[in-house]
């Protein structure tokens, strides 16, 4: 089927629900073409070197990540059924992927200090990036490889195959599809990652969502910030809409089975070593002998941003879930669930600009613009992660209870529902988790309130680098209170799973 | 699964409790001065909160902050929207962000006071400057009196935090200073500064952490970063003086035009100037204050000797502003 036919199709099977949520995720650029008319490339070609560098640079980091993902889940499949039990080790190695980037950004800058390494360039930010995508890239092939190569494993393992003509001809030929999809998965989010460049990477990290943000702070380059997004979109949509569509398959889900030939423990390293460092890097802060003083005298503001946190992640937490759910509604809708899975999700910046742009900037307005923008932002990574997958498992079922003369909203809650609400309900952890971490979007839609990553920040203008790093733990505690409570509904509801 | 939705209808409502037993106070009826101005300074540790708690002792009114990340930001978030955010006050400008300030309009403010000769070349009708630091490389160990071009020695490498003129007020400072000093051979300065550098951080904050945690000899600051570290009894950082002169930061603040408390700004402004608030401004802004005040509390004897550059070249170095950013890019890549 040519392109043209492949649009007209998906043209075809669009919904009115589907129209509005694919205007609802795009609703900061329709708010700044509103207010700018006219698009204007800057007059230097220095963003096109930075462009080239973002590529580069979310290449290297997807393919780094991808390669010692691969080596990780080696490693990985050995501990599957071996050992310790494996939800633990998993969660462990997904720690740093589910993490707010400030925190492994504060435990690499620490870290880094042991090297006397320049921490602040271009390859800072590749460290960083592979250091929280390895762990879940890890994950991700461990499982795949226990549940589609497991079986050719012990046979090849009884066969006298090779370890390296099963890793070239087996893995890597079976398992190409999935290779790709998952570097693209990091790949993009590599290339449209703001929080992590701005933080570390000096003047040779900076990329386009920095360039971007730069241009928003003067109000006579707007239209030149709004034609580097279309751009940094539209590549992004290009490449997925691309590469996606090719790498896609129906995964079968079969048990797991231990991988005979292949696994070598000590690569479980790889993924561990990230979550590791991160410990590593901000333990040391409690030597310190003036913190415990300092945390007193801030308790109270650490208990006030701490709340404002919690309402902040749960309420993105309870959008993203509304997303999905209204995303799952409307399965039918292919144009949707290829323009999600496409979509790179607007910059922060942007967002937050355009937020700014609407409504007052009263409390409990900017507490929802918080958690709105948030869920907005986080929503096609998210689907892009496991809805899009889990949704399409379903489009069987879904086809016969239409022919069976089933409306859409018996569909959804009998069939639909049932069987995503637990990921949903874990995906919404995840966001709620990334949520309490977040500056970059937050700060700028800031008004009066302050949360406790913005707390943080001021602490490092403050001087108190040493108690910012205490603070730390305890957003990450904050994040791990807020992601257990969506994540202690989707267990509950697996537990009492309807199928 | 009754429990489940039990338990999130429970967490739902003690959520809702929380935000109206925070937000009670923003649905009182007294007039609200909106103040626009970098986070950190309503920080914890900063002086906002005081300042405020203060002036609403006198105004009977609310101060509301509008806090922006960071003072860069100021123009383009009045900008936004038409009524720029009902802002009545803005405090945060420097000497090198006036250019841009003055592209918006600003009410006149009358000031009577005095202020110290680095500040007072800044009053204008429109900008009141409220404090100043002069600016420097900050060292572990006392330092005779050196030029930029000693910056260049081997011991030095690798051995310089700096945060980017790009992103940080600054660095841009700092630039401006290089400018100054080297004008038409400032890139073969920066081409050999460049193997000195340790960091180029994206804000001030996080270079002089890599100080502040022993990992550099030097790092640009404020000489009034050493109240800090006097205040923490810390005594091995010094201030390391230059042949060149050195450059300074003034803060200003301004009345906006789209402001609505527009009487009451004006006050504020006045209030800012006070000997108290001048004082706090030294204690948790950490910056030096501007105005003589008739107690002799700060007489111009307090302003600190250092040779300080002039800024009357400053507008020919910021027509060409993001040309010398993007040059500073190129060669620190």
């Amino acid at each position: 089927m040519g392109p043209v036919n492949e649009v007209i199709v998906l043209l075809r099977k669009f919904s009115i629900g589907g129209v509005l949520l694919v205007a609802l995720v795009l609703f900061p650029i329709f708010v700044f073409l509103f207010k700018i008319p006219l698009l204007r490339f800057p007059s230097s070609f220095y963003w096109f070197e930075v462009l080239l560098s973002t590529l580069l640079q979310a290449g290297l980091s997807a393919f780094f990540s991808v390669l010692f993902g691969i080596f990780g889940a080696l490693g990985l499949c050995c501990v599957f059924p071996k050992y310790v039990k494996r939800g633990g080790v998993e969660l462990f190695c997904l720690l740093p992927a589910l993490l707010p980037p400030l925190v492994p950004v504060l435990a690499w800058v620490n870290v880094s200090e042991f090297f006397m390494h320049f921490p602040f360039s271009f390859s800072a930010v590749l460290v960083v990036h592979v250091l929280m995508n390895v762990g879940l890239v890890s994950v991700f092939f461990s499982r795949l490889f226990c549940t589609q190569t497991g079986d050719l494993s012990s046979w090849a393992f009884l066969h006298g195959v090779t370890r390296w003509s099963f890793l070239r001809k087996i893995l890597f030929f079976e398992m190409r599809k999935d290779i790709v999809l998952i570097f693209l998965l990091v790949f993009s989010f590599c290339f449209t990652s703001f929080s992590i460049p701005l933080l570390v990477g000096g003047a040779s990290g900076q990329t386009l969502e920095v360039f971007i943000a730069e241009q928003l702070k003067n109000p006579f380059t707007w239209p030149e910030a709004m034609a580097l997004f279309l751009i940094e979109t539209i590549f992004i949509f290009m490449l997925f809409s691309l590469l996606y569509g090719r790498g896609e398959k129906n995964v079968q889900i079969k048990d797991k089975k231990k991988l005979y030939l292949l696994p070598s423990l000590p690569f479980v390293v790889l993924p561990l070593l990230p979550t590791l460092l991160i410990f590593f890097g901000l333990a040391d802060v409690f030597s310190s002998k003036t913190i415990w003083h300092d945390l007193s005298i801030i308790k109270l503001s650490v208990a006030i941003a701490g709340v404002q946190t919690v309402l902040m992640s749960v309420g993105a937490g309870v959008f993203v879930l509304f997303l999905l759910s209204a995303v799952a509604f409307c399965l039918r809708d292919l144009f949707l669930r290829r323009f999600l899975v496409a979509y790179s999700g607007a910059s922060a910046a942007f967002m937050g600009f355009a937020f700014l742009l609407i409504g007052s900037d009263g409390p409990i307005e900017v507490l929802l613009k918080w958690s709105l923008g948030l869920s907005f932002l986080f929503l096609p990574a998210l689907y892009r992660l496991m809805g899009e997958s889990l949704l399409r498992r379903l489009k069987n079922q879904i086809q016969l209870a239409d022919l069976m003369g089933a409306g859409k909203v018996m569909s959804f809650f009998k069939i639909t529902w049932p069987q995503c609400a637990s990921t949903f309900f874990f995906l919404s952890g995840i966001a709620a988790f990334w949520a309490c971490g977040d500056f970059a979007y937050s700060s700028i839609v800031g008004g009066e309130l302050g949360h406790l990553a913005m707390l943080i920040q001021d602490l490092f203008a403050s001087y108190r680098f040493e108690l910012a790093t205490v603070l730390t733990w305890i957003l990450i505690f904050i994040g791990m209170f807020c992601f257990s409570l969506f994540a202690g509904v989707a267990f509950v509801l697996r537990k009492k799973s309807y199928l | 699964m009754k429990k489940v939705y039990l338990f999130m209808v429970v967490f739902l409502s003690v959520g809702f409790c929380l935000l109206l037993w925070f937000f009670l106070p923003a649905l009182s009826s007294k007039k609200v001065l909106r103040v626009m101005t970098y986070s950190s300074f309503v920080g914890v540790f900063g002086p906002g909160l005081q300042i405020q708690e203060e002036f609403e002792k006198r105004c009977d009114c609310r101060v509301k902050w509008i806090k922006v990340p960071d003072s860069t930001l100021f123009v383009q978030r009045l900008s936004l929207r038409e009524d720029g955010f009902k802002t009545d006050v803005v405090m945060g400008f420097d000497q090198l962000s006036l250019k841009t300030a003055k592209t918006l309009k600003w009410k006149e403010v009358q000031i009577g006071k005095s202020f110290f000769s680095p500040a007072k070349k800044f009053l204008s009708k429109n900008f009141v400057p409220y404090n100043w630091s002069p600016m420097s490389f900050l060292s572990r160990k006392k330092m005779e009196k050196i030029s930029l071009n000693d910056l260049l020695e081997e011991k030095y490498k690798n051995n310089i935090s700096l945060p980017s003129p790009r992103t940080s007020t600054v660095g841009f400072q700092l630039y401006y200073w290089i400018w100054f000093v080297f004008k038409e051979k400032t890139e073969m300065f920066l081409k050999m500064f460049k193997n000195q550098l340790y960091g180029l951080s994206p804000s001030w904050s996080t270079s002089y952490a890599l100080f502040q945690r022993g990992h550099v000899d030097l790092s640009f600051s404020y000489l009034s970063s050493l109240l800090y570290h006097q205040e923490q009894d810390q005594k091995d950082f010094y201030f390391v003086p230059f042949e060149e002169g050195h450059p300074f930061q003034v803060e200003l603040a301004a009345v906006s035009n789209f402001c609505t408390q527009c009487d009451l700004a004006q006050s504020f402004i006045h209030f800012l100037l006070t000997p108290d608030v001048q004082d706090l401004l030294k204690r948790r802004n950490y910056m030096f204050p501007v105005a003589i005040s008739p107690d002799t509390r700060f007489a111009m004897e307090s302003v600190p000797k250092v040779d300080l550059i002039q800024y009357d070249q400053l507008d020919s170095f910021l027509d060409r502003k993001e040309e010398w950013l993007d040059k500073w890019d190129q060669l620190m890549k």
